[in-house]
């Protein structure tokens, strides 16, 4: 019975962990065109952010039941396999943020619970034509509408009005921007924020604390709310940095095209029950706002390079669960094991983002994220995207 | 393997036309109200382009609100 209570404590502790994670990684979704473009400091535009990740929260508690059901089959399942897949995708978050790409935490929490599940209780725990019609697809698609549309809306603008990004007219779509980048926030909030609250309802249920069938619990939302907003609070600046300057040197108009976009397509699959990718929808429409304005305004290297990322996240999330869960697997000690494990990995990356920082003083002094400060000539202007 | 792709597309359809229609009456109000700037600073009445501009932001934030009213099941 102690032995069950000190799992789920560790579990939920995790979860909270990883909701921390999702928030610093996700920041960058919501704000780092206003960021960009100078709508917002870089201060207050993450202190909105996080009170309305907050809000966004308290708001609905849909999207937490879909993590429980269908992805992995939930009779097979125990805390110890969640404990896994938790600990791998938050190892796969740290990774892509020191490295400034901005990588799907959904697919991170999937993957990894993917992982876990499968070491721990074999091919019958996973629901893989779920995977499939609810991740994989929408995955593809979701980039590829948002681009499409805030490439249309950006063309529009621009085809309207020639000198849409000057002023006195770009003063007004800066405006438009904090509107814009806010709903992001809120959408945000209500869809990864129940993520985690999911988790935690479900090793509560899996452990016999909580009636099957049931919601969130209050102290659940809460607390999973307020991590999110911590980690939204905290900035995230090495993604910031890539979103806001790496892909496309954003105009407010086309700030303002991305933005809206992106707070319309989560909203709309929100309310269809889809579990979108926040970054990918994202990601999609910035390269869509370069697009639309310029042909060759998009940073394609950088695209790349993220496409790459959003491939591998699933696998290696995934694979980081699969190992995990097998240490966790053996017992108490290779739960503690695993535990010190994602302490000591978390600290050590966190040690060498250090070498070379990104903060709010300076996300929008370089283009792209480095690893060792002697990269630095990478920040300067390379002439292919002068022109 | 069932595939909802009557939902996908719809999600894509809404996706597009809620972004280019919100944007789109935003750049139509912001183009009238740098217009109204332009003719204040020629000396010229402006108030109808302002009166425009404003309602158009109006209708692009309305249909906002709309957005956020339906992801919350509180209010339905």
């Amino acid at each position: 019975m102690t032995i069950t209570l000190f799992v789920v404590a560790l579990v939920v502790l995790t979860a909270l962990v990883f909701d921390f994670t999702n928030g610093f990684h996700d920041s960058a979704n919501a704000m780092a065109t206003s960021v960009a473009t100078g709508a917002l400091q870089p201060r207050v535009a993450v202190l909105v952010a996080a009170i309305l990740n907050v809000i966004g929260a308290f708001l609905s508690t849909e999207v937490a039941k879909t993590i429980s059901g269908g992805i992995v089959n939930d009779a097979v399942v125990t805390p110890v396999m969640i404990f896994a897949g938790l600990v791998g995708a938050i190892l796969w978050n740290l990774t892509t943020w020191l490295f400034g790409m901005p990588s799907s935490s959904s697919h991170a929490l999937f993957g990894g619970l993917i992982g876990a599940v499968l070491v721990g209780a074999g091919t019958a725990g996973v629901n893989f034509s779920v995977i499939v019609s609810k991740i994989v697809l929408p995955a593809l698609m979701a980039p590829l509408v948002a681009g499409v549309a805030a490439g249309l809306a950006t063309f529009l603008v621009y085809k309207w009005m020639r000198r849409a990004d000057q002023e006195p007219a770009a003063g007004w779509f800066r405006r438009g921007q904090t509107v814009s980048g806010s709903l992001i926030a809120l959408a945000h909030g209500t869809s990864d924020g129940q993520k985690t609250m999911g988790v935690i309802t479900l090793v509560l249920i899996t452990a016999g604390y909580q009636e099957s069938g049931t919601g969130p619990q209050v102290w659940v939302i809460g607390t999973a709310g307020l991590a999110i907003g911590l980690g939204t609070y905290s900035g995230g600046w090495r993604i910031m940095r890539t979103m806001g300057k790496g892909i496309v040197e954003v105009t407010s108009p086309q700030g303002l095209a991305a933005e809206t976009t992106s707070a319309a397509a989560i909203l709309a699959s929100s309310h269809m029950g889809f579990g979108l990718s926040t970054t990918q929808v994202c990601a999609g429409s910035i390269m869509g706002s370069g697009v639309g304005r310029k042909l060759a305004d998009v940073r394609w290297g950088t695209a790349r390079r993220m496409v790459y990322g959003w491939l591998l996240t699933l696998p290696a999330a995934a694979l980081a669960g699969g190992i995990a869960a097998a240490i966790a697997g053996t017992g108490t000690l290779g739960l503690v094991i695993v535990f010190a494990g994602l302490i000591a990995g978390a600290a050590a990356i966190y040690a060498i983002s250090r070498r070379a920082p990104v903060s709010a003083d300076n996300v929008n002094d370089a283009r792209d994220v480095v690893i060792n400060p002697g990269q630095g000539e990478s920040t300067t202007r390379s002439p292919e995207v002068i022109g | 393997m069932k595939i909802d792709w009557s939902s996908l597309a719809l999600v894509a359809v809404t996706t597009v036309v809620a972004a280019v229609s919100i944007v789109g009456i935003f750049a139509l109000g912001v183009a009238a109200l740098t217009h109204a700037q332009v003719r204040d600073g020629g000396g010229q009445s402006s108030g109808l382009a302002r009166i425009a501009g404003f309602a158009c932001i109006g209708v692009a934030a309305l249909i906002a609100l709309y957005g956020i009213y339906l992801i919350v099941p509180a209010f339905h």
